[in-house]
């Protein structure tokens, strides 16, 4: 790589990425007209320039989406890119005609509803995955067998027929186990991500940047 | 505003300062001499390739949820780190990647490592290697579910900021036989992955993705140093609980947000 393409593709990233980190911590802690201006306009520009890297996906896309059509692929690739396509355009014209136009609202509107369904398939997804996971093969999981049937008990109405307790032993462990586990599992996640970001700052971790 | 609590953690950030750069000076000098512990799920990762090479079968890689330019960026920046890593591994063997992204800048950012990495092997990154889909959680998911039913990969990786997609991209994917590997740093999400995935990456491991595969002297000072602040979190915690049970919350007001 030249010394130029690598001042530009590696140098650069790396000091616009520092001095961001340096003001916007900065702000967090001093209170200084500069620094908080500083950060707002930082914020608004991560904003404006989101907004246009969105055009840049919606243009990834469409490029795939067209070139599915004219590639060997087979007939449902190819009907899902045409109703891809026409479900894009119609949603834009709509939009940038009138954003309060029904017919837009109800094309939106219907977003929510097709949201649901997915997630109302996780359930299943989520039974077949505790099928296979809660197994006694180890200690481990004879402890998370146990945790679970504890905690299925608790949050069913067949747990409070059987054993009023089983409810406050659900509480207990969400409460203390689980919470004590959760905390320490973020404060973890918590200086490792600090710790990535100084190392990101002094160039040391440049992996997402690519190959030198 | 300046309060006492925003003191006691500019403090805190910066013992958490002082303990990396004396870690990376001594690790660096050799006055320090440190190893990485194995992290299976990051050795795995050669596995899944080489499972999809035998296979001829894609491999599908994706982060999840969140955007690089808010809170979750560092989660994010170690799912594309881990993609660098395994686009170089797979270019090598000429295994191709389906990687599907909710942010339009982390395709840019993966279409630059995928390239490089492909180019290195002499080949071309193939149009619907790095794709971009809704931001919207469930749009994605049933959009990444329908391509591992479609595309039946011989490996599923997700690395990042995984959310209410998790056990469905999981499930999809269990479903194909595909070896999976997952990463996350949601510790609601983190059960559902070690239930679903034949490898898994709990919480800081995955911003130690770069240190382990580097090992270089440096990355390992910096992971040295990630374990002294943990001590001195237990010290913190264990300090702060005693103190409470005599009645002296100085550690609890110093160090609770308001």
């Amino acid at each position: 790589m030249y010394m130029s393409q690598k001042i530009l593709t590696k140098t650069v990233p790396i000091l616009i990425l520092a001095t961001v980190v340096i003001i916007t911590v900065s702000d967090f802690f001093i209170t200084y007209d500069l620094l908080q201006n500083s950060a707002k306009v930082l914020a608004q520009w991560a904003t404006i320039v989101s907004a246009f890297i969105l055009l840049i996906g919606i243009i990834n896309i469409s490029h795939y989406r067209f070139s599915s059509l004219r590639k060997k692929v087979d007939t449902k690739e190819k009907l899902f890119s045409i109703w891809f396509l026409f479900l894009l355009g119609l949603t834009f014209i709509l939009g940038v005609i009138n954003i309060q136009d029904p017919t837009f609202t109800w094309l939106y509107g219907n977003y929510a509803r097709w949201s649901s369904t997915v997630q109302s398939m996780l359930a299943f997804f989520i039974v077949a995955a505790a099928f296979r996971g809660l197994r006694a093969r180890s200690k481990e999981s004879v402890l998370l067998l146990i945790g679970g049937i504890l905690i299925l008990l608790s949050d069913m109405p067949l747990g409070g027929y059987i054993w009023s307790g089983f409810s406050d032993i659900g509480n207990w462990i969400n409460s203390y186990p689980v919470n004590a586990g959760q905390t320490g599992l973020l404060i973890g996640a918590a200086f490792g991500a600090i710790l990535l970001v100084l190392r990101l700052i002094s160039g040391k971790e440049r992996g997402f940047l690519g190959g030198d | 505003m300046v309060t006492l609590t925003s003191i006691s953690q500019l403090v805190l950030l910066v013992i958490i300062i002082i303990i990396y750069y004396i870690s990376t000076i001594l690790s660096t000098s050799g006055k320090l001499s440190l190893k990485i512990r194995r992290l299976p799920a990051i050795d795995a990762m050669e596995e899944a390739v080489g499972r999809c090479a035998e296979t001829g079968k894609p491999l599908v890689y994706t982060i999840g949820q969140g955007s690089i330019s808010d809170t979750n960026a560092p989660m994010m920046l170690a799912g594309l780190t881990a993609l660098g890593f395994v686009g170089e591994k797979a270019a090598k063997v000429g295994v191709k990647i389906k990687s599907v992204f909710g942010y339009a800048e982390e395709v840019l950012i993966a279409e630059g490592l995928l390239r490089d990495a492909y180019r290195l092997h002499g080949q071309d990154l193939e149009e619907g290697m790095v794709q971009y889909q809704s931001p919207q959680g469930y749009a994605w998911t049933a959009y990444v579910i329908g391509l591992i039913q479609r595309e039946k990969p011989g490996a599923n990786i997700m690395i990042g900021n995984t959310t209410g997609e998790t056990m469905g991209v999981i499930e999809s994917a269990s479903m194909v036989g595909a070896i999976q590997i997952g990463g996350s740093t949601n510790p609601v999400m983190l059960p559902y992955m070690v239930v679903g995935c034949d490898y898994c990456l709990l919480m800081e491991e995955i911003f130690a993705i770069g240190a382990y595969i580097s090992k270089d002297p440096y990355s390992l000072g910096a992971m040295a140093a990630q374990d002294y602040s943990r001590l001195l979190a237990i010290i913190l915690l264990i300090l702060g609980s005693v103190l409470s049970f005599f009645g002296i919350n100085i550690i609890k007001t110093l160090l609770t947000i308001k």
